[in-house]
């Protein structure tokens, strides 16, 4: 029988050329999942947070006739800057699939990636919440076990988790994080359910990012403020009182983004906007000073 | 003019000759019609034939690897390439499996992707195979573990539209990995942060000394190969690269961009050239390469002359009038005294030990010591010291900076004497029955900003108390034994 996977997206002023390798790569990986007898019955959704649709028509018609005998493409023009959280919430919370695939819209999947994601589902043992595919060529930094391959949260540029479990926990935290940490956060609720994380080191997906001169990875501006913005609210969401207090006070003090960051806490707050805190007792979540779990070196 | 080669040192000593040498010599024809062949040939260029041929060998050993190293092929966004996979000596169940991961590719990427079986040879072999079968206006080499960055081949493309004709060359990082263990054995795991201290702008005359510029980072006009007629040495089972890498930029010059584009993995765990081959193997190759250097006529680059000067004006500095004055005081137990002075002689060696001291023939002396002043006046820089001891049963111990007390200043492994009367004092660690001394180093004089400033703000340490760092228990007893000594009563 088929498995009905949904793969999603969030454009924002994607370059149209690196969409088109993700698709590709996409129906690629369904042709290399029937030659290996496992039929993938697949929805690509993209939608989109941009200003202007990325898309027009035509060009969809195009997409649809390239793709059509390998997925249903799906594209939904928000109209509206939606961020991650609440993009795919929109299109996750009502699908009918049985797995979603949250990814960013330029990764480019290897052939037997839905088959190397979904095999810690098939064994119940397992226990599986989420399986995260291994970033090419810059590998994340966050520390999984070699023995159990089981990690603490999964990042969002590519993992995959049961429909029912997404639509059950109510998917992202859209009120409270816009684009940054809504993947730790998620990952947490998953674990709250007593479900596990696992990391697929022998699933690769190519995610293009680039090395300043000093071999360092050059965040946005808007990676800048909803970094800072999001770090503050996950200590408070997830009851680290300790750190909440430090990076308040040290935010207090910030740049422009810091201060952003506490106008925005104090006018939540006002508002009684903050979000519910799910685990006060603090056994899921870890905080080891800018980072969610244990990394393996500074990026 | 054209551009194709300009910058190379062939290109540079016609150019000078174009512009200096009367018309009517043939020299000058020779230059000429150098021009004008390199023009006609860069108007050849076939527009049907991609831009990059790239060359991945493979044993067939790692599929893993190679599935990363597709992906990332996958993810370029210039896309105006073809793949030759030099499958090297490959078993047919290596074959098949190299053969299911190309049949596994998106269309478009299979499309452009070749499996070239190549028997026998060393590991230049495949790699003269895939410059014959190229077709691209540009070849590039990546192993089958290697990793590139999305603009891989854009960064080459760019750099062609300006520089067509030249070797291409991006920067490119280092980066610890291992394989994740006994659970998935061939499955790969970062284990560091990326790196660049592997690369900086290909300079010809540096490279002659270390090869600073992997391979996977550059681009080589397929013309070296199909119409200059270069070939990869298949003699050589290392270093193949670096002695392709400098015939060629002789001839094309290179082109430089700092953008990163190529990650090398340093397998911490996992088989590599360097694991695979052993250090006796590496040098065997590099001397076989730098004696074929040398049996090469060489044109020097331009600037290269100055470069090569200043380096042996900093070895010269031994040779200037400062080196009568100095001395070599022997302790025999008794400490040094003014008269226990070892005799100076000629160096035989004069590079690489230019002091030499002896006793007088047929002598020997039962040393604790000796103190080396290597002049009378200070401000002058001190490194590379050896101190080579020579006892009468002909046994040689070296002495280095770290084994030395001194009253000049340490600091970055060099020695800098500020003040007149320098000394250097070795204490041997038991008496040995000297017959020779030797020192090694090399001076310059004076001291640059950077020298005088650490030795003001004390970054640069004082040599009297000796390089080797002391323990706080020993500078905390070494300082009260000293108060004692002065507020005890001596009696």
């Amino acid at each position: 029988m088929a498995t009905a996977i949904q793969v999603q997206s969030v454009i924002y002023h994607n370059d149209k050329e690196s969409l088109l390798r993700a698709y590709q790569s996409l129906a690629n990986a369904v042709r290399v999942s029937a030659k290996r007898g496992q039929e993938i019955k697949l929805v690509v959704h993209y939608s989109d947070a941009s200003k202007a649709p990325v898309y027009s028509e035509d060009e969809l018609a195009a997409l649809q006739a390239e793709f059509g005998s390998y997925f249903t493409f799906r594209y939904t023009f928000f109209n509206e800057n939606t961020g991650t959280s609440k993009g795919h919430n929109r299109v996750g919370l009502g699908c009918d699939a049985d797995y979603i695939v949250v990814m960013n819209p330029d990764v480019i999947v290897c052939p037997r990636f839905f088959e190397k994601m979904m095999l810690p589902f098939l064994d119940s043992d397992k226990n599986a919440g989420i399986t995260e595919a291994r970033q090419v060529p810059l590998e994340h930094p966050k520390e999984y076990d070699c023995e159990t391959l089981e990690t603490e949260w999964a990042t969002g540029a590519c993992f995959m988790i049961p429909a029912a479990l997404y639509q059950k926990i109510g998917g992202f935290d859209e009120k409270t994080f816009f684009m940054y940490c809504d993947d730790v956060d998620i990952s947490w609720r998953v674990r709250l359910e007593g479900k596990k994380i696992y990391y697929r080191p022998d699933c690769p997906v190519y995610h293009a990012k680039r090395l300043s001169a000093t071999a360092n990875w050059v965040p946005t501006e808007a990676e800048l403020y909803y970094s800072k913005e999001a770090a503050l609210l996950m200590t408070y969401k997830w009851s680290d009182e300790k750190s909440f207090r430090k990076i308040y006070k040290a935010f207090s003090h910030g740049d422009k983004y810091c201060q952003r960051v506490i106008a925005r806490f104090e006018e939540m707050k006002e508002k009684g906007e903050l979000p519910i805190q799910p685990d006060p007792s603090g056994k899921i979540a870890r905080f080891l000073d800018d980072n969610y779990t244990e990394h393996r070196f500074v990026l | 003019m054209n551009k194709q080669i300009k910058s190379s040192s062939v290109n540079e000593y016609f150019s000078w000759i174009e512009q200096n040498i009367p018309s009517d010599t043939p020299l000058y024809q020779a230059a000429k019609t150098y021009f004008e062949a390199s023009e006609a040939d860069d108007a050849k260029r076939d527009p049907n034939a991609p831009f990059l041929t790239v060359i991945t060998r493979t044993q067939g050993k790692r599929p893993d690897m190679l599935c990363d190293m597709l992906l990332s092929l996958t993810g370029q966004t210039n896309t105006d390439f073809e793949l030759l996979i030099m499958g090297h000596n490959l078993t047919d169940e290596q074959n098949a499996s190299v053969n299911e991961l190309i049949s596994e590719l998106p269309d478009w990427m299979r499309e452009k992707t070749r499996l070239v079986p190549v028997i026998g040879g060393t590991r230049s072999t495949p790699l003269n195979a895939g410059f014959e079968e190229a077709k691209g206006a540009y070849i590039a080499v990546l192993d089958d573990d290697d990793l590139v960055f999305d603009h891989w081949v854009e960064t080459f493309y760019s750099l062609s539209k300006e520089y067509n004709g030249r070797i291409l060359h991006s920067y490119s990082v280092i980066q610890n990995w291992e394989t994740v263990g006994k659970h998935l054995p061939n499955t790969p795991r970062v284990a560091g942060a990326p790196e660049n201290t592997y690369c900086c702008d290909f300079d010809y005359l540096n490279q002659l000394g270390l090869n600073k510029c992997p391979f996977c980072a550059l681009a080589f006009p397929a013309s070296v190969y199909k119409k200059l007629g270069l070939r990869f040495d298949e003699t050589l089972t290392t270093t193949e690269d670096w002695d392709f890498l400098m015939r060629a930029s002789f001839l094309t010059g290179v082109a430089n961009s700092s953008e990163i584009t190529f990650l090398y993995r340093n397998w911490l765990n996992a088989e590599n050239s360097s694991s695979l081959h052993g250090q006796e193997e590496w040098k065997k190759n590099r001397d076989y390469v730098v004696k074929r250097f040398s049996k090469t006529p060489f044109i020097m680059p331009v600037g290269g002359l100055k470069k090569l000067y200043d380096e042996i004006l900093e070895v010269d500095t031994l040779y200037n009038e400062d080196m009568d004055d100095t001395e070599m005081f022997y302790d025999n137990g008794e400490g040094i005294k003014p008269e226990n002075l070892l005799r100076r002689r000629n160096s035989d060696d004069i590079r690489k030990f230019p002091f030499v001291y002896d006793v007088k023939e047929g002598d020997s002396l039962r040393l604790c010591g000796v103190r080396f002043d290597p002049r009378l006046k200070g401000n002058f820089s001190m490194k590379n010291l050896v101190i080579r001891v020579l006892d009468t049963g002909d046994q040689i111990t070296d002495f280095a900076l770290k084994d030395v007390v001194t009253n000049g200043y340490i600091f970055k492994e060099k020695i800098l004497f500020v003040k007149s009367d320098p000394q250097i004092i070795l204490h041997f660690p038991g008496p040995i029955d000297v017959k020779e001394v030797r020192i090694g180093c090399v001076m310059k004089d004076g001291l640059t900003d950077l020298e005088l400033d650490a030795v003001l703000s004390g970054k640069a340490h004082c040599g009297i108390y000796g390089t080797q760092r002391r323990s706080v228990a020993y500078r905390g007893a070494r300082k009260i034994y000293r108060i004692a000594k002065r507020i005890l009563p001596k009696h």
